[in-house]
C-alpha cells in the first residue's frame, strides 16, 4: 500500500506550477454587533431554521424547565455529569435525571428508545448563521445532541460571537481542536422527497436554545 | 460505470420521459432561485468567490506537501491513513480493514467517492450489508438505482414513485404519500440499524492539514449517526479535498452551503478530529482515512486542466445548466453529471472512452458565472473538446486525444473557415445559399432530431438591409 502513496505523491510533486501559489490574506468579516444585537440575531436565525429559543436568567432556568418539560410530554430527561447535580437537585420529581456515566455500548438500546430529551452546555454560539457550537466531552458525550428526540442547549450569553471565524481565532481553536466540535443551526431536516422540508428525520426533532443571562 | 444504452439512446429516453421533465425543472428552478436568494449583494459575491477560490488554487497548487501534513496529524490523532491509487484498491483497504474486525453490516452517509468506486455493490459482492442512511440515498438504493444529482440525489424520483418503492420493501408500514409520514418510518427503521451497525462510513467535505481534522456538511443527521454509533469509522475521500488551515473552512463552508442547497448553512457541520479518547463514551473506537487518486493526480500534472480538482462538489454548475436541466442526471452515465460532469469523467476515463460527454454542452457558460471556487467550467470543456479532435496525440495526461477526429467533419469545418475569412467567397457562397434554398436538407440527421431544421432564407441579411436603404457599414 505505502507503494501507492510514493506512486500519487511522486506524480502531485512532479508538477512545477507554482503561479497560484500565493495566497492573499483577506480581511475578516466583523459586524460590531452589540451583546443585544448578538442575542437578537441568533434568536431570529435560530426561529428560521424552525429551532426554538427564549432568553432567560441563570436563575429562571430551573423554572422554565419544571414548567416547560412536562408540556412538552418529557418523562425523563438525559443531562451531563457536570451539570447533573446543580439541575437534578432542583428539577420536577416527575422528570427522571437521566446520566450518561457507562460508556455508550452498554445502555445504547436505552439511550435510543428511551430517552425523551437531553440537556447540554454549549461552548458559544454564532449570531451570524444562528448556530450554537459543541465540544463534546466525556461529561458530555457526542451522542447527547443527536440521539434524543428533543436536545436543549444552554448558551451563555457571554460566549455568542459574530462568525464562525471568530469563535475559532478567539478560543484558539487550531491548537488545541477536540475530538469532535461540532455546529448545530437546528433540528435535524431534509428537503430529499420533491424539496418538501421534513424535521427529524435522524436526529433531534426539536432544538431548543437557552440563552442564558448572568 | 459500464453503459448498456448508447448516450444517444439514453438521451432520447431522457428526452421523452415527460416526468422525468417536469421533476427535473422544478427542481432546478427551485434550487437556483434559493441559491440567488442567499446572495442578495453581486459584490460581496464576487469578493467570497475570489477568496474561496484562492484557497482551493492554493490547496491544489501544494497537494503533496499538504497531503503529507494531513497525514502526519492525523495519526498523531489516532486515524489511520491508506492510501489508493485505483478505485479497486480503495475497495480492498475497505474491506480489508471491514473483514479484519469482523464486520457484517455498515452504515453509510452520503459520499460521491464511494459512489464512484463502486464500493456498495463491492462490499455486497463479499457478503457484508452496506446501508444507505442519508434519505434521498436510502430512497435510491431500495429503488436499486443511481443518484442522479450529488447533492440530492433522489431529485429524478417524485413521491408516488418513492412511496411505492418503500411500500413494495416494507409492507409491514401504511401506504402513504404524505412527506413527514414516510420520513418518519424511514426515522424508525434506520435509528435501529445506526445502533447495532458494525462500522459507519462517510465521505469528506474539508480535510484541514493544520490539525488533521476532517470535516462533513449535512442537515439529517445520518452522516453523524454514521460517524459516531458504530464502533469503526472509515472516511474515503478525494486526495484533492485537503485545505491547509483550518482558518480556511468558515468560508468555504459558507459559500458550500449557499451555493449548493440556498442554505446560509446546514443544520450541522461536523469537525471529527479523533476517535474515542481515553475517558470519553461514546465516539468510534477505531477511525481510518482513505486518501483516493483514481486519476487525480494525472489532472494534477496537467496544468491546463488542474483547475478542475478545485471543485468543493456543490452541485451548482449542475443545477444552473440547461442541458442537465433537459436530461436530468442519469443520461450522462457516470458518477459525476452536468458541466463538472463532463469535465471531470473524460479525464478520469478517458476521451476515447467519454469524450462525447463534452457535447453536453451549449456554452453558455452559466456554471462558469456561478461556481463557488472559479472554476473556468466553459473552458475547460472547450479544451477537452479541442482535445478530442485536434490534441496532440503524444499527449500523456490525457487518454484519446485526438480519437473523436472524423476526417468529413475536419474537412468541412476546414471549408468553413476558408468561406467565412474570405469576404469575397462568402458573397459569392451567401447567394448560392440563398438562391438555392429550396435544395437544403429537411432533417439535419441527429442535430435535427428535436429541433426544427433552419432553412436560408431567400434573401440575405446583406441584400435585405441594402433594400432597406442601410450604407454598406
Amino acid at each position: 500500500m505505502n507503494n501507492s502513496r510514493e506512486i500519487i505523491l511522486e506524480r502531485l510533486k512532479n508538477n512545477a506550477n507554482e503561479t497560484s501559489h500565493v495566497k492573499v490574506n483577506v480581511a475578516k468579516k466583523t459586524y460590531h454587533w452589540s451583546k443585544e444585537e448578538m442575542i437578537a440575531k441568533l434568536s431570529e436565525k435560530l426561529q428560521s431554521a424552525r429551532a426554538e429559543s427564549y432568553v432567560l436568567s441563570d436563575a429562571e432556568l430551573i423554572d422554565w424547565l419544571n414548567v416547560e418539560l412536562p408540556k412538552r410530554g418529557i418523562k425523563n430527561i438525559l443531562i451531563g455529569t457536570s451539570i447533573a447535580k446543580q439541575i437534578s437537585q432542583y428539577i420536577n420529581n416527575e422528570i427522571a435525571v437521566i446520566k450518561y456515566e457507562e460508556s455508550y455500548e452498554s445502555w445504547s438500546e436505552k439511550l435510543f428508545n428511551e430517552t425523551d430529551a437531553s440537556i447540554t452546555t454549549t461552548i458559544g454560539a454564532i449570531a451570524e448563521s444562528g448556530s450554537i457550537v459543541l465540544h463534546p466531552t466525556p461529561h458530555e458525550p457526542r451522542l447527547m445532541s443527536l440521539v434524543p428526540n428533543i436536545h436543549i442547549a444552554l448558551v451563555y450569553e457571554d460566549t455568542i460571537y459574530e462568525t464562525f471565524d471568530q469563535i475559532i481565532s478567539t478560543q484558539h481553536w487550531s491548537e488545541n481542536m477536540p475530538t469532535n466540535a461540532l455546529l448545530i443551526s437546528g433540528p435535524s431536516k431534509t428537503a430529499d422527497i420533491e424539496q418538501v422540508l421534513a424535521y427529524g428525520v435522524h436526529g433531534p426533532k426539536e432544538l431548543i436554545v437557552l440563552i442564558l443571562t448572568s | 460505470m459500464q453503459q448498456i444504452k448508447s448516450l444517444e439512446n439514453r438521451i432520447d429516453e431522457a428526452l421523452s420521459n415527460e416526468q422525468l421533465h417536469t421533476n427535473f425543472r422544478s427542481a432546478m428552478s427551485y434550487l437556483m432561485e434559493k441559491r440567488r436568494d442567499q446572495f442578495p449583494d453581486e459584490k460581496q459575491l464576487k469578493n467570497d468567490r475570489e477568496i474561496s477560490s484562492t484557497i482551493r488554487s492554493h490547496a491544489v497548487a501544494q497537494l503533496s506537501e499538504l497531503l503529507v501534513k494531513l497525514e502526519e496529524n492525523l495519526e498523531k490523532n489516532n486515524i489511520k491513513v491508506h492510501w489508493a491509487e485505483t478505485d479497486l484498491e480503495a475497495n480492498n483497504i475497505v474491506y480489508q480493514i471491514l473483514k479484519d474486525a469482523n464486520a457484517k453490516s455498515v452504515v453509510k452517509g452520503k459520499s460521491m467517492v464511494t459512489e464512484e468506486i463502486e464500493l456498495n455493490e463491492f462490499l455486497d459482492n463479499k457478503g457484508i450489508e452496506i446501508l444507505e442512511t442519508d434519505l434521498g440515498e436510502f430512497l435510491v438504493q431500495l429503488a436499486n438505482e443511481k443518484p442522479s444529482h450529488i447533492v440530492m440525489p433522489a431529485i429524478h424520483k417524485n413521491r408516488k414513485e418513492i412511496s411505492k418503492a418503500f411500500f413494495d420493501h416494507f409492507p409491514e408500514f401504511p401506504y402513504t404519500e404524505d412527506v413527514d409520514l414516510i420520513t418518519q418510518q424511514v426515522r424508525k427503521i434506520l435509528r435501529e440499524r445506526f445502533r447495532k451497525a458494525d462500522a459507519g462510513i462517510s465521505g469528506v467535505n474539508f480535510a484541514v492539514a493544520e490539525t488533521g481534522t476532517l470535516c462533513l456538511v449535512e442537515n439529517e443527521g445520518n452522516g453523524r449517526m454514521c460517524t459516531t454509533a458504530p464502533p469503526i469509522h472509515i472516511a474515503v475521500t478525494g486526495i484533492e479535498k485537503v485545505v491547509e488551515k483550518l482558518s480556511d473552512i468558515p468560508p468555504l463552508l459558507d459559500i458550500l452551503t449557499k451555493s449548493a442547497t440556498g442554505q446560509e448553512i446546514t443544520t450541522y457541520f461536523n469537525m471529527i478530529s479523533s476517535p474515542r479518547r481515553e475517558g470519553e463514551k461514546d465516539g468510534p473506537k477505531s477511525m481510518h482515512l482513505v486518501l483516493l487518486d483514481n486519476g487525480r493526480s494525472k489532472i494534477h500534472q496537467n496544468n491546463d486542466m488542474q483547475e478542475t480538482l478545485k471543485c468543493i462538489r456543490c452541485g451548482s454548475c449542475i443545477n444552473h445548466c440547461p442541458v442537465y436541466t433537459q436530461l436530468g442526471g442519469h443520461a450522462y452515465g457516470t458518477v459525476y453529471p452536468g458541466p463538472i460532469g463532463i469535465t471531470l469523467e473524460p479525464q478520469k476515463q478517458g476521451i476515447t472512452q467519454l469524450g462525447e460527454l463534452t457535447s453536453l454542452c451549449t456554452m453558455c457558460g452559466a456554471c462558469g458565472e456561478v461556481c463557488p471556487v472559479q472554476i473556468p467550467l466553459p473552458k475547460l470543456i472547450n479544451k477537452l473538446r479541442s482535445e478530442a479532435v485536434e490534441g496532440n496525440n503524444t499527449n500523456e495526461l490525457i487518454e484519446g486525444t485526438r480519437s473523436k477526429r472524423k476526417p468529413l467533419e475536419s474537412l468541412a469545418w476546414k471549408i468553413w473557415k476558408q468561406v467565412y475569412s474570405s469576404p469575397f467567397i462568402y458573397s459569392i457562397f451567401s447567394k448560392i445559399a440563398t438562391k438555392l434554398n429550396f435544395i437544403s436538407p429537411k432533417k439535419l440527421g441527429k442535430w435535427g432530431k428535436y429541433r426544427i431544421t433552419p432553412r436560408p432564407s431567400k434573401h440575405s441579411l446583406k441584400e435585405l438591409a441594402n433594400q432597406a436603404g442601410f450604407d454598406h457599414e
